[in-house]
């Protein structure tokens, strides 16, 4: 059984079967090769140097477990000792709103976001607490991202700096 | 099995439960608690405004105190179904921590319905967010 033909036999078997290995490794590691992480790092850098969309915010009303739709939300910025308006919209099937502002305009400055939640609740019929809701907030690197939301309920509200 | 016949009483009925409402001239008040490191906030000064023709017309100014809370900031009489406006200095708070913080300020604005009630307006507060709730 263990003549040295089938040793032989065996060896064979076992070193030819490796090799297949050693390829797979040997090409993995020229693919990685190829695709530098210098390569990797400039793309996703200018993906993210785009901050085309600076400023973003959600209105979800956790009383349903559900976004507000339709959420005026009013965007202002400080200026000269007075709030200017940069626009307003409305918040979209999944309470969202963004674009609210250019990268341009997007610059360390202090910031207001309003969100008209009463007629929110006058068209559910519902009382609530407050008549609007107001976020101050100042910004000190804009080329951040920033997420400002609203963990909306009748009576009660929470806010965050999200990214 | 024996009925029991109940006695009637000719002493007086005794007076009423005190009710919610004449809250002792404190019918609002305000809590700041710094969630982060679970204490709570003294020394933070809130400003009391009662909306009045479209203006903000400020009522009082008060600082927390060691348990973070301020109380009576307005008195019954001048507590009218009316949209109220409270400020919250909370910077200042973490400036003295030598921290940042997302907001320079905190305003809640609410509205009064029920004056007979009594209003507390707490702030969870940290540097990046904050939350409130209409309490009693």
């Amino acid at each position: 059984m263990f003549s040295p033909a089938w040793s032989l036999v065996c060896f064979a078997f076992f070193f030819f079967m490796d090799h297949p290995i050693k390829l797979e490794s040997t090409a993995i590691t020229e693919w990685t090769e190829r695709n530098s992480s210098q390569e990797l790092t400039s793309s996703v850098a200018s993906i993210m140097s785009a901050n085309e969309n600076p400023l973003t915010s959600h209105v979800l009303d956790t009383a349903i477990g559900r976004p507000a739709v339709g959420v005026p939300v009013t965007l202002s910025k400080y200026e000269n000792d007075q709030w200017r308006n940069i626009s307003q919209q409305l918040t979209n099937s999944d309470g969202r709103v963004g674009n609210m502002i250019s990268s341009e305009e997007f610059s360390s400055s202090r910031y207001k976001l309003t969100f008209e939640t009463m007629s929110y609740y006058e068209r559910r019929g519902e009382k609530r607490f407050y008549p609007y809701i107001e976020v101050i907030f100042e910004i000190e690197s804009p080329e951040e991202h920033y997420h400002v939301p609203i963990l909306l309920s009748a009576y009660g509200f929470s806010t965050y700096r999200g990214s | 099995m024996s009925t029991r016949r109940e006695r009637s009483t000719t002493a007086a009925p005794p007076p009423p439960p005190p009710t919610m409402a004449g809250n002792s001239d404190n019918p609002l008040s305000a809590h700041v608690l710094d969630t982060t490191i679970g204490r709570p906030v003294p020394g933070i000064l809130i400003t009391l405004s009662k909306e009045e023709n479209g203006k903000w017309r400020k009522i009082t100014e008060q600082v927390t105190n060691k348990d973070g809370r301020v109380a009576r900031l307005i008195s019954q009489a001048e507590f009218t179904p009316s949209s109220y406006k409270l400020n919250f200095n909370t910077k200042s708070y973490f400036e003295s921590l030598g921290q940042k913080t997302f907001y320079p300020y905190i305003d809640v604005v609410f509205q009064v319905e029920k004056p007979e009630e009594h209003y507390h307006v707490p702030i969870l507060l940290n540097a990046y967010g904050y939350s409130t709730y209409r309490g009693s």
